[in-house]
Formats: C-alpha cells, structure tokens, sequence
C-alpha cells in the first residue's frame, strides 16, 4: 500500500466486562483472569453465566438512552466518545460531513423478544413499544454515534456475525483510501440477552462449566467446552496518516492490512483447513506488503469452542509455517460476538503501543496436536512491529487485519 | 403504584419521566420545552404507553394537543386530563403478562 494512504490509528474506546474505558481492560487483560460470572438476568436458563458488562459507568457514559435503545446501542456509544476524546478530536469543531461511522453488529439483540412474542401472540398490540424497531436495528448502533457525535459522513452498519467489528474496521479504512471521508469513527457493538444464550446453548456452542465460570472461557485448552457469551464495544477513531500528522495527533499504530473472504461451506462451522481464514489472513498481508514472517504476533479469534481453535491452530500454521506468539482476548472478556473484532483490532493496537502481549486465561493444558506459542499466566514484553488479528463469523465469513508500529 | 382507581396527578408523571426517562427533576421545574427533555415524537409515544401500562387506561395517542416543542407543564396538564378521560380497559391490555 502506498504511503499517502496510510491509516493510523488515532483513537481507542473500550466498553467490556472488564468496564467502561480502555484502563479498566487492558488492565483486566494483563492480569489475564476472566470476567465471566454468573449472571442474574440469566438465573434459571442452561448457562447461567456470561461476561457482561456493568450497567452503571455505561449510563453515566451514554445518559438519557436506555428507554430509547438497547443496550449496544449505549456501549457504542460511550466506546465511540471516548475514541474521539482520545484522539484529541472535537466534534463541535471537525467537518462533519468528512466524518464517516462504522459499527458492526452481529445480530439484533432480543431484549423485548419475550415481551414482543407474548404481546404478538395474545393480540396486545398496544403493548408493543413503538420505539421497538429504531432500538433494537443493528444500524441504529451507528445511527445513534453519528447523531450524537454530529457525523454526518457515510454511517451504517457491517454485519458478519462474529467479524462484524472487524469488517467495519476494515470498511472503514476503504472508506478512507477511497477519500470518502477524513475520519472513521469505526467498531463493533453487541449486548447480550437471555434469548442469546438460550440460543447459543442450543446450538451447542456455549460452555456448560456452570461450577466454574471464571475457568469457562479456555481457548486451545484440552478440556475446553464452547464459549462464554460476552457483550461490548470497541471503536477506533481513523485517519489517513497525513490527515494525523497535519493535526499532530499521535496515533497508537497504523492499519495497514485488511483480507475479507467467504467459506461458501457451511451456516455454522469452519472449514476444516481453515481455507477461508488462511485467505483471509494472506489476503490482509498482501495488502499491507507483508510476508508472514513479517508478522510478530497474533490476537487469535480463539472462541474456546472445540472446532473453531482446532481449525484456527491449523489456518494458522497453514499461513505462517510457525506462527508467531498468540494470545486469546476471549479467554478473558468472552465472546462479544459482533464487538469482538472491534476490541481485539482495539488490543492489538494498544498491544503494539505498549509492545506487551497479555496472556491468555486459563490455558492449562494445550489440546494434543494445537502446536501453538500461545502467551499464557503472565504478560510477555516483546519487540513487534506488526501485529495481526483474525475474526470468523458464522456463515463462513472470515476478516482479518494487520497493524504496524509507527 | 398508581393503579386505574388512584388518580394519575403531576407526580405520577413526573415519576415516570424522572425514572423511565431519566430526566432530571429539576429540568422539569425549569419548564424546558419536552424536544429540549430529550421527548421527541417517539419519546412521547413512549411516555404514553408507559403510562397507559401503569393506569391501565388506553390513551388515543392520535389526537392529542401535545408537540415536542411544548413546554413541560402545559404538556403535563394534557397528559394529566387525557389520562382522566381515557376509558379503563382490561387489565394486562396494555402490558405483555
């Protein structure tokens, strides 16, 4: 990729189990325990536990919301202000029209589908909230960051289950190369429900470890059992890198890779090789003028399901021979589906900056034939330039990213 | 809890847009407009279904004199007699279970 397109990374926002802005996870990652606990919103269902994120510090965050949008709604939000506020940018003052937002959602989040379907199926239509369309639309995630934060640039929604914040991410910084916009508010968003994890559980996905949630979420563990349901938002402020410079902003890291590919194989499991995803992942390369050696670390998808790291481990040594350090984000914060990419692009960048890999939670025993240098137990300080991270949704749809030290 | 027997009064409503709505008490003293409360046209439909579920009264909506860009006590006096005017209807019409 050409100089002048160069995007950089100018601004974070967290929002995870771990709290509401970037200290509070990347401490939490560094300690490397998870966040999952039981849940009291989830009390009497299969899984009683997940990694959610607390009510409070979003409500003061995003004041004013909840009775007109659903949860993700706010997470992206309050992650898209501190993002902005991180990057030194005022909203007040930026041109907003060159102003683009992208958040990806996984799926619409089912808070009001039991009251909905028992008003549906009694004929108490007047019961229904009218505001139940505009709060719970996965592109009113992006909708309510672009009013509230005055952009008015190109503002929607990506959405490719569980790569959905990385594919917005990715969009994102299209947008920008193609001159569309001068600034990318761009993430993930998603909050989880009752109707998620009965769901997820039913498909078979979610780990059981009722006795032990903390040890629930083990990506590449031998005795790994499914994921641990999660819920967040991370966004990125970008920028082509001479649009950073003019204003002297100091960004953490540049995005210089981006590889979108489709299995067409299967609705809910990866290809066996890991086709797809090694595509991906060269594809990214390729765009960043990278070879695989090049590449000193990997934030892995790592969903602590049995097929998805089985099928990770070999995609990654199908694309790097041996694959450089891993470690999985998931381990520690759960699975936030659509925000999930958006928070390991976040991590990989802060990663970069603070050159420290955080461990993996509760690797105990790598899984027999998963031949990987995964970090684990304590934080690994180590020299990178470039970092890349991987994100397979359901559907086969597979992105993946690439970011250099600057 | 106002019940249909009770009468809905300005604290009732206020409770209702303080704690649903999180609009703080004293912006309602200040009389702000409901479109500078945050109460656009969907708020207002919100606020409507949440007090038809608490009274268990069915409101017409339609044809009620109320704008956003209303100041709140003249909005509240409509609300207020709307309310005592709107028939009863069974219970649990108005609320999912």
């Amino acid at each position: 990729m050409n100089a002048s397109a160069e995007i950089a990374v100018t601004g974070i926002g967290l929002v995870t189990a771990a709290g509401v802005g970037v200290p509070d996870t990347w401490r939490r990652l560094c300690e490397g325990t998870s966040t999952a606990a039981p849940d009291p919103g989830l009390t009497g269902l299969p899984v009683p536990f997940a990694c959610r994120v607390p009510a409070a510090p979003v409500k003061a965050a995003a004041p004013g919301l909840a009775w007109r949008a659903d949860p993700f709604i706010s997470f992206a939000v309050a992650a898209a202000r501190e993002a902005v506020t991180d990057a030194g940018l005022d909203q007040d003052a930026w041109d907003a029209p060159r102003v683009a937002v992208v958040i990806g959602v996984g799926g619409t989040t089912h808070d009001h589908s039991p009251a909905t379907c028992t008003a549906m199926d009694k004929g108490r239509f007047q019961a229904i909230p009218p505001t139940l369309v505009p709060r719970s639309a996965p592109n009113m995630a992006a909708g309510y960051v672009g009013m509230l934060l005055s952009a008015q640039g190109p503002t929607f929604c990506t959405s490719t289950a569980c790569a959905s914040g990385a594919t917005a991410i990715g969009t994102a910084a299209l947008l920008l190369r193609a001159g569309m916009c001068d600034i990318a508010i761009a993430g993930g968003s998603e909050s989880a429900s009752p109707v998620t994890s009965a769901a997820f559980w039913r498909m078979g996905a979610l780990s059981t470890r009722t006795h032990d949630p903390a040890g629930a979420s083990r990506p590449f563990d031998s005795e790994r059992d499914g994921f641990v349901l999660g819920e967040g938002a991370g966004v990125l402020v970008l920028e082509r890198a001479s649009h950073a410079r003019a204003r002297r902003a100091r960004p953490y890291a540049l995005l210089t890779g981006y590889g979108a590919t489709g299995d067409a194989y299967h609705a809910t499991a990866p290809h066996p090789e890991g086709v797809g995803a090694q595509r991906a992942v060269r594809a990214a390369l390729a765009d960043a003028g990278l070879s695989p050696q090049d590449i000193d670390h990997v934030n892995a998808h790592a969903t602590s399901t049995t097929l998805n790291d089985r099928v990770e481990a070999r995609a990654l040594h199908g694309v790097f021979g041996t694959p450089p350090p891993v470690t999985a984000t998931k381990s520690v914060l759960g699975h936030s589906l659509g925000a999930a990419g958006a928070i390991e692009a976040a991590v990989s960048a802060l990663t970069l900056r603070h050159q420290l890999i955080h461990p993996t939670a509760n690797l105990d025993q790598p899984e027999t034939g998963i031949d990987l240098d995964v970090v684990t137990k304590v934080p690994r300080p180590q020299r990178m330039r470039a970092v890349a991270t991987t994100s397979f949704g359901f559907g086969g749809q597979n992105a993946a990213l690439v970011f250099q030290g600057c | 809890m106002t019940t249909s027997e009770a009468p809905f009064t300005e604290e009732s409503l206020k409770t209702i847009v303080v704690e649903q709505f999180e609009i703080p008490a004293d912006r309602l003293a200040e009389d702000a407009t409901l479109e500078a409360l945050g109460l656009d046209s969907l708020g207002l439909l919100e606020l409507l279904v949440a007090i038809e579920a608490q009274t268990h009264k069915e409101i017409s909506t339609l044809d009620l004199p109320i704008t956003p860009g209303m100041p709140y006590s003249e909005a509240a006096r409509v609300v207020i007699q709307a309310v005592a005017d709107a028939p009863v209807v069974g219970a649990g019409d108005l609320v999912p279970e």
